[in-house]
């Protein structure tokens, strides 16, 4: 086990920490010592106390989006109401998890055409953010947005509609190879675990949702998911998931199915599900294997560790993240991924307590975010965001250029929809640019850029630290704001 | 899912590196005047038709042939309501239905497109959607953008796969531009797609808090600084980054640098005389304007103006999805909703307004030696309307959402095309059956062509990717033998 070493922790890394389990430090700031007051609180624990900490959530009830109407504006309110959420969270890891799970289980608005189905998935992610795994991939099967998304009300008794069947297995559990490169599971699969799944299907009654499984339209014939399918798979004996004919209660048949995924092993006898998820978990928050490690396999041992502490804690989210963040691996800055637009946008106005209202707030959904590539609640398909480079694009890196110049310029008064206060974090007694570019590059958590960036940052501010005019507000109003404005373009700050 | 990422911007980018004096406070932009070969090349334009257009009133049958649809196209729409009589035909009757020969012709106020279809340069494609039609505006969008009608596919957008396809080794091209500030789905993909408004949008954002044009210079020049070092000494996503951000500033300079020349251009024919000037043709239908910006940013391209890469373009004209009111031709009893309209007529007068812009636009393009042979349009609508009225059958019927349509495809035809392949004038597919044995269970006609005809044809035979990888970008679909009596480029 390499966790990191407490001698080693560091305001750094608890910034590290702050920024990839949540969305950044919530930008209280101490003008004295240049230093995130919530940063310094984590760095002044131990590790294991900090991750603890973030993994200590108040349960009480969340206000939910209020009511949603269809119409224009259809989700615009949710989609403000979430981003919102994740600005004011005082448990910002909560939220990351929701937004890891939308992104897993991607389910979009393209076809889930009613509000209250997506606000209705969207908390049932946000109940099991750090929850039981296992169970939410129960729940999320017979959850009535998902049911629309990919056809489980069309799968019914004599006519199956695999297409949910074959996501759950492809894309919520197991994948189609596992690290061996060998099939998981097989096309007959697919078939039997559709015909386990038949009869679902929901209405509305007053304004609530139903979801229900009439008996006439289950299969209840005998099932068998994961037997070897010669030419295609070769399954572990103790894969079998037979469902004897005619299970009772319907109801819950669908649950022996997904604890049956959760009991795959693959061609190492290793957990097929655990490896999965913990792979995209530690793509989400930390890097990806693939992309980052020279020899993938290294870091693979890396996820297995950490599968291991999955299954050991009954698929916990809680108990897998703690391990994670607990990674000497997970604080090493050479491997790191691209933010997304959400990320990108929320960290921002988390990390400056930026102000964001007026129209630009009440589009953030369809406008802000969607035109950087992510439109919350509406995924381009199942397959779901790429990630990482996709992100960036000359039309989407403009949109970023757009948002950062705003956030930059604006101010906190009625007059701009977005901006933030920038006396809030000026030291006008510094007496060098070095002094007042480290400081912003600190609070934005920017800890390693290099010098020649460094260098064109502090000549913006002015040829030599004589330009300094700290007390002029027409030199805080331009060149000042003007550094943020850099500050918030750069190459790394797209990077985390 | 694995995820193939272009490599590195290639060389061309003229920005000077480690301009770290500052004295310098001012500096001239050097344009990017290397375009990426994927931004060479023919040009497509895709009229977007947004509403579903009622296609029974834009290509209306004339007579029965050895069918119906005359007697039937009588029967469910009457002279009180959005018939167009038989009488009203004559002047702008194109070639017959494939399917039972039957007269067809266009809305009588399309004279414009009668002249190009006599002139051999207009393709009628009838009977135009996909199996299993949905009747939501949204869905069957979203099937149109991404040529998928079972939606199980990814969601990226045919021209998006297109351009990701003809753009595979350049990582900051801008091969395709959209008319309207947010992307249209179709182009999602991987490669960039200006989307603007007005080309005066199309600037690289400085923080307004920087009035000062000396300090925007500065500012320019300090972004270019980091970004380049990005690109010489950095690595991985950094440098991929680095190349990204640059070409976004060098191209958005490129283009509004044109856009200076263009605005002059763009005014001065606005007004120009001649049959599409004066009248007020570009001042009074938006549509018409969209395409003389498309066209300036054409000419852009070509050797001699800032070449600016982008070739493939998409504009909209809203407005069809015609529940109500939809107005006939001889009713004048409503005043005309539609500027510069028609009296009565709604969907005649966006007839009239469609006619008049890809007129004027093709105008253009006969005028300009390069384009003429270089330029294709082709007009899509999410779906078409009922065969028959709702309502009752008077000034206030219009029609509700539907199935096929017939669309059209503009080009140059043999003789005129810079590439080996031309279009070929005519009418294509089939008019759908409009009597009611034949209708499906909604009332509406049954689709005779699958869309994906239409853009197989032009991604392989006009912009030139093969056909193997044109029937990939279209899921598997075949095109090309779906029917081949349908291909309408030779």
């Amino acid at each position: 086990m390499a966790d990191i070493n407490p001698a080693d922790w560091s305001y750094e890394k608890a910034a590290h920490l702050l920024l990839r389990a949540g969305f950044g430090h919530n930008g209280r700031y101490n003008k004295f010592t240049g230093e995130a007051t919530q940063v310094r609180f984590f760095a002044n624990l131990t590790p294991d106390k900090a991750v603890a900490k973030l993994l200590t959530m108040a349960t009480s009830k969340i206000r939910g989006p209020g009511t949603l109407v269809s119409g224009d504006d259809k989700f615009a309110k949710l989609q403000l109401w979430w981003v919102n959420r994740m600005i004011t969270t005082i448990h910002p890891l909560r939220e990351k998890m929701v937004l890891f799970l939308h992104t897993h289980f991607a389910t979009a608005r393209s076809k889930v055409v009613e509000p209250l189905y997506m606000s209705t998935q969207n908390a049932l992610f946000r109940e099991f953010a750090v929850g039981d795994f296992r169970e939410l991939v129960k729940q999320a099967t017979v959850d009535a947005a998902m049911l629309w998304w990919l056809d489980g009300t069309l799968n019914k008794n004599g006519k199956p509609n695999e297409n949910y069947a074959r996501e759950l297995q492809e894309l919520f559990t197991l994948g189609v190879f596992d690290f061996n490169n060998q099939h998981n599971y097989a096309q007959k699969d697919v078939t039997e675990a559709a015909r386990v799944l038949t009869g679902w299907r929901f209405r509305e009654d007053k304004g609530k949702i139903i979801v229900e499984i009439p008996s006439y339209r289950h299969d209840t014939g005998e099932k068998f998911v994961y037997q070897s399918q010669p030419g295609e798979t070769t399954q572990n004996a103790a894969n079998l998931i037979h469902v004897p004919a005619h299970y009772s209660p319907i109801e819950e048949e669908y649950t022996v199915l997904i604890d049956g995924i959760f009991n795959h092993l693959d061609t190492e006898n290793r957990p097929t599900a655990a490896r999965y998820i913990v792979r995209k978990l530690w793509k989400f928050f930390a890097y990806d294997p693939e992309v980052n490690a020279g020899t993938a396999r290294t870091d693979l041992s890396l996820i297995d560790d950490l599968a291991d502490v999955f299954v050991a804690n009954n698929y916990s989210l809680a108990a897998v993240l703690n391990a994670m963040f607990m990674r000497e691996e997970f604080y090493a800055d050479t491997t790191r991924t691209i933010k997304g637009p959400v990320e990108y946008v929320v960290g921002s106005l988390r990390m400056l307590r930026g102000k964001l209202g007026g129209s630009t707030r009440e589009n953030v959904g369809q406008g802000t975010l969607a035109n950087m590539g992510q439109e919350l609640f509406n995924p381009p398909d199942v397959f779901s965001w790429r990630g990482n480079l996709s992100w960036i694009t000359t039309q989407t890196m403009l949109q970023r250029y757009g948002f950062a110049g705003d956030l930059a310029a604006g101010d906190k008064s009625r007059n701009s929809d977005v901006g933030h206060n920038v006396n809030s974090f000026l030291d006008t007694k510094a007496t060098t640019r070095a002094a007042v570019v480290d400081r912003f590059l600190t609070l934005l958590g920017l800890f390693h850029v290099d010098d020649a960036t460094r260098t064109q940052l502090m000549l913006w501010l002015g040829p030599d630290d004589s330009a300094l005019d700290l007390t002029n507000p027409d030199y805080v109003q331009v060149q000042v704001r003007g550094l943020l404005n850099l500050i918030l373009t750069l190459p790394d700050y797209h990077v985390h | 899912m694995t995820f193939t990422r272009r490599q590195f911007m290639k060389a061309g980018v003229a920005v000077s590196a480690a301009s770290a004096f500052p004295s310098i406070w001012w500096r001239v932009r050097e344009a990017a005047a290397t375009l990426d070969p994927c931004e060479t090349g023919v040009n497509l334009v895709i009229v977007h038709v947004e509403g579903g257009n009622d296609g029974i009133n834009m290509v209306i049958p004339k007579s029965d042939g050895t069918g119906q649809n005359r007697t039937a196209y009588d029967t469910v729409r009457l002279p009180g309501g959005i018939n167009i009589a038989q009488s009203s035909l004559a002047a702008t009757q194109i070639g017959n239905d494939p399917l039972h020969n039957g007269e067809l012709a266009l809305h009588p106020h399309m004279v414009g497109l009668k002249a190009l279809y006599d002139s051999g340069n207009l393709a009628v494609m009838c009977g135009v959607h996909y199996p299993n039609p949905n009747l939501s505006h949204d869905v069957s969008s979203t099937i149109w953008y991404r040529a998928d009608p079972s939606l199980v596919g990814p969601g990226s957008g045919w021209m998006g796969r297109t351009v990701d396809t003809l753009c595979s080794a350049s990582s900051s091209a801008v091969p395709a531009v959209d008319t309207e500030g947010q992307l249209n789905p179709l182009f999602y993909g991987n490669t960039s797609v200006f989307a603007f408004d007005s080309l005066s949008d199309l600037v690289f954002p400085v923080s307004d808090a920087i009035t000062n044009a000396g300090l925007k210079s500065a500012y320019r020049n300090s972004f270019s600084n980091i970004y380049s070092n990005a690109v010489n000494n950095a690595a991985g996503f950094l440098k991929s980054i680095g190349a990204t951000g640059s070409t976004a500033s060098d191209k958005v300079d490129l283009y509004g640098s044109a856009n200076e020349s263009l605005a002059t251009n763009l005014n001065g024919l606005l007004h120009g005389s001649g049959a599409f000037g004066v009248s007020g043709v570009r001042q009074n239908f938006t549509l018409a304007r969209n395409l003389r910006t498309v066209f300036a940013l054409m000419k852009g391209a070509q050797p001699g103006n800032q070449p600016l890469g982008c070739r493939i373009f998409r504009v909209s004209i809203g407005g069809f999805d015609t529940h109500t009111d939809q107005g006939s031709y001889t009713n004048t009893a409503i005043a005309t909703k539609v500027q510069n309209g028609f009296p009565g007529e709604y969907h005649g007068s966006l007839m009239h307004h469609i006619d008049r812009a890809l007129s004027a636009f093709w105008a253009d393009v006969q005028g300009d030696a390069v384009l003429k042979g270089t330029t294709v349009l082709m007009t899509f609508s999410e779906f078409g309307r009922r065969v028959e009225e709702n309502g009752d059958h008077d000034q206030h019927s219009g029609t509700d959402h539907g199935t096929a349509a017939p669309q059209f495809v503009i080009g140059p035809k043999a003789g005129e095309s810079a590439i080996a392949t031309h279009l070929v004038g005519g009418v294509y597919g089939a008019y759908p059956e409009l009597d009611t044995p034949n209708l499906d269970d909604d009332g509406n006609a049954v689709f005779q062509l699958d869309f994906r005809h239409i853009y197989g044809e032009i991604i392989n035979r006009w912009l030139g990717l093969s056909g193997p990888t044109a029937k990939s970008i279209l899921g598997g679909y075949d095109y090309l033998t779906d029917p081949a009596s349908a291909n309408f480029l030779a």
